[in-house]
């Protein structure tokens, strides 16, 4: 119990730590207490003004939004081959699968900037959202065709002796029961756009096509020596907040679903 | 209400042949138990009548109209498998509402078909719930009412029992053979527990090795085993195997000799010449401790005794060539290592040649 507080209090200390930072102005930011000094939402405020953050925001939702929808839409197809179609060569595509997703990011990157370049998507929305389906969808066919995998077959075998054919069986069927699958993969998927670093800094150029991580990193303030600490927090907080509560809400689901219940006891 | 009729149905999964060329009919209203051990390939060939795998050879007819090339939807069949395999995401009411949607009934029949199958299954209160809230033996319920709502041609079940509990399996047995009493609808029944297929079945289909060894009602394969396989695998206690050694012959039939030296006269009709080797079978409930009229006396020492609760088995050493396991009622005052002497009718033993197939009887 002592453990779960003291873990909890470890990662959640950062995130107070900004949001009470982003409160504060001037030399109230170096306080060392926590509730001293004034509050006010003012770099919240400027955070906008200051620069196109908004626009930043739209696009990081862009970007990964684009990201689960593709991914999961080239991920399930390619699980459903590799979990249930028996197919030479199978096993060895599924650990090439798996061996792309630990390239280290820095290792394509040279390559996938010539890649973007060539096709005309450099500084573009679509060029990121392509750079980031090479870290995304690696882990989401493994994790479908794992989940594919599990599926009972009788299952299936049950809808086709009601009667079922393709359409009827994918719709009705197939994409209910992995719907749990997907919103986890999805929110993942989700969750690795939204924080992706690498590729938005070396792909973007202009503040418009930033996206937010980029964005906050090259927040500037009125001169080179000062650094906006309260802005880059109430920009962090912005950011996170969302995530936090779309991970909680899908966490349920995901929780739930996973408990099915289809066979056996 | 169908008839169902397999011609020359063989199945191979690559080189290795599941189920060679087997013929069978099945009559209208009829209840088929296919039983053998574990690959034998009853629950392939229950698949392959589904149409969830296609057959290599031959061709399966339902009603004369030869379905061998039908999907598995279009065949008019029900299946109720082994895990039950509902739809997770459905509630029972959809779960047994989804295949009347793909028949295209109009929404008044397919409510009033679904409330009928509720109401004849006890399933009324559970309607609304989802698969992941019933208990094992709901579940199965509904995989039944699944299936009976489609009012089949013919049902086909896939060891339905087998993840219930003993208690339950018993009672969903009942039902079964009620339903099938109610409905008189034909159906093919795939199970590796004895005591199932005595019980539901008009007649059973002993498979072994892709092949049928006998196909008879429970009784003929109990009391007149075709050949040396079904008669072990067939009975809750595995019959015994003895050798013997051929006497004579004569018109009351095939005079053996134990290797305990003991005689019996087996009434069997095919001639066998004196001196030859036969397997001499005797199930372990046929064997007594009380002597009677006409009977055979085989004397032997215990080797051990276990008791079952309503009866004891005895092993009993030195009356035949092999340890002789015998099913005795009540309780049994001698005590291991001691002598025995058991009893059994001539009549009740069977005889089996080298291969393995039984001797004609004398009728």
């Amino acid at each position: 119990m002592l453990a779960l507080v003291l873990l909890a209090a470890f990662a959640l200390f950062p995130l107070f730590y900004a949001m009470l930072t982003s409160l504060r102005g001037g030399a109230d930011l170096f306080r060392p207490d926590l509730l001293g000094g004034s509050f006010s939402w003012s770099n919240y405020v400027d955070v906008f003004r200051d620069q196109p953050f908004g626009r930043n925001i739209l696009n990081s939702v862009g970007v990964a939004t684009a990201v689960v929808a593709v991914s999961l839409v080239l991920a399930l197809p390619a699980a459903w081959a590799l979990g249930r179609v028996p197919f030479r060569g199978r096993a060895v595509l599924l650990v090439t699968v798996l061996m792309v997703s630990m390239f280290p990011q820095v290792a394509v990157l040279s390559g996938l900037f010539e890649l973007i370049r060539f096709f005309g998507l450099y500084d573009t929305l679509p060029g990121l959202t392509v750079a980031n389906l090479v870290l995304t969808l690696p882990f989401t066919v493994w994790v479908l065709t794992t989940f594919i995998r599990e599926m009972p077959q009788e299952v299936e075998e049950a809808a086709r002796m009601d009667g079922a054919r393709m359409p009827t069986l994918v719709w009705r069927i197939f994409l209910p029961m992995m719907m749990p699958a997907m919103a986890s993969t999805g929110l993942l998927a989700f969750l690795v756009a939204w924080n992706e670093f690498l590729f938005a800094l070396t792909f973007t150029l202009s503040a418009d096509s930033r996206t937010v991580p980029v964005a906050i990193a090259l927040l500037s303030g009125a001169s080179t020596q000062e650094l906006p600490w309260g802005q880059i927090m109430a920009a962090s907080v912005v950011v996170t907040l969302p995530v936090v509560a779309l991970v909680i809400v899908f966490q349920r689901r995901i929780v739930s679903g996973l408990s099915a219940g289809a066979v056996k006891g | 209400m169908a008839t169902v009729e397999l011609a020359g149905v063989g199945k191979r999964f690559g080189r290795h042949t599941v189920i060679e060329s087997i013929d069978l009919v099945i009559g209208d209203g009829e209840f088929v138990v296919f039983v053998g051990p574990s690959g034998c390939g009853k629950s392939t060939l229950l698949r392959l009548v589904a149409g969830l795998e296609p057959v290599s050879v031959g061709t399966i007819s339902i009603d004369g109209e030869d379905v061998t090339a039908l999907p598995p939807g279009e065949r008019g069949l029900a299946m109720v498998f082994q895990s039950y395999a509902l739809y997770p995401h459905m509630t029972v009411e959809r779960n047994i509402a989804f295949g009347l949607h793909r028949q295209r009934l109009k929404r008044s029949e397919r409510s009033r078909r679904v409330r009928e199958t509720a109401r004849l299954l006890g399933l009324e209160p559970l309607l609304e719930r989802l698969p992941r809230e019933l208990s094992g033996g709901q579940r199965q319920r509904v995989a039944i009412g699944r299936a009976i709502v489609r009012e089949p041609r013919a049902f086909l079940f896939d060891e339905p029992l087998s993840n219930l509990d003993a208690a339950l399996r018993a009672q969903m047995r009942l039902e079964i053979a009620r339903l099938h009493e109610r409905l008189r609808t034909t159906m093919l029944y795939v199970t590796h527990d004895q005591i199932e297929a005595m019980t539901l079945a008009d007649r059973i289909v002993v498979l072994d090795q892709g092949r049928i060894e006998q196909i008879g009602t429970p009784d003929d394969i109990y009391a007149r085993p075709a050949n040396r396989f079904v008669a072990g695998f067939i009975g809750s206690m595995r019959m015994n195997f003895l050798p013997v050694r051929v006497v004579d012959q004569g018109s009351d039939g095939v005079r053996v000799r134990l290797a305990g030296g003991a005689f019996v006269t087996v009434p069997v009709s095919e001639a066998v010449a004196a001196g030859a080797e036969l397997t001499l079978g005797i199930r372990p409930e046929h064997l007594h401790a009380q002597g009677f009229e006409d009977a055979v006396a085989l004397d032997g020492r215990i080797e051990r005794i276990e008791a079952i609760g309503e009866a004891q088995l005895v092993y009993l050493e030195g009356a035949a060539g092999s340890a002789l396991c015998a099913r005795l009622a009540g309780t049994l005052h001698e005590k291991p290592g001691g002598p025995l002497r058991l009893w059994l009718r001539s009549d009740q033993c069977h005889l089996f040649d080298d291969d393995g197939r039984t001797l004609a009887r004398l009728s």
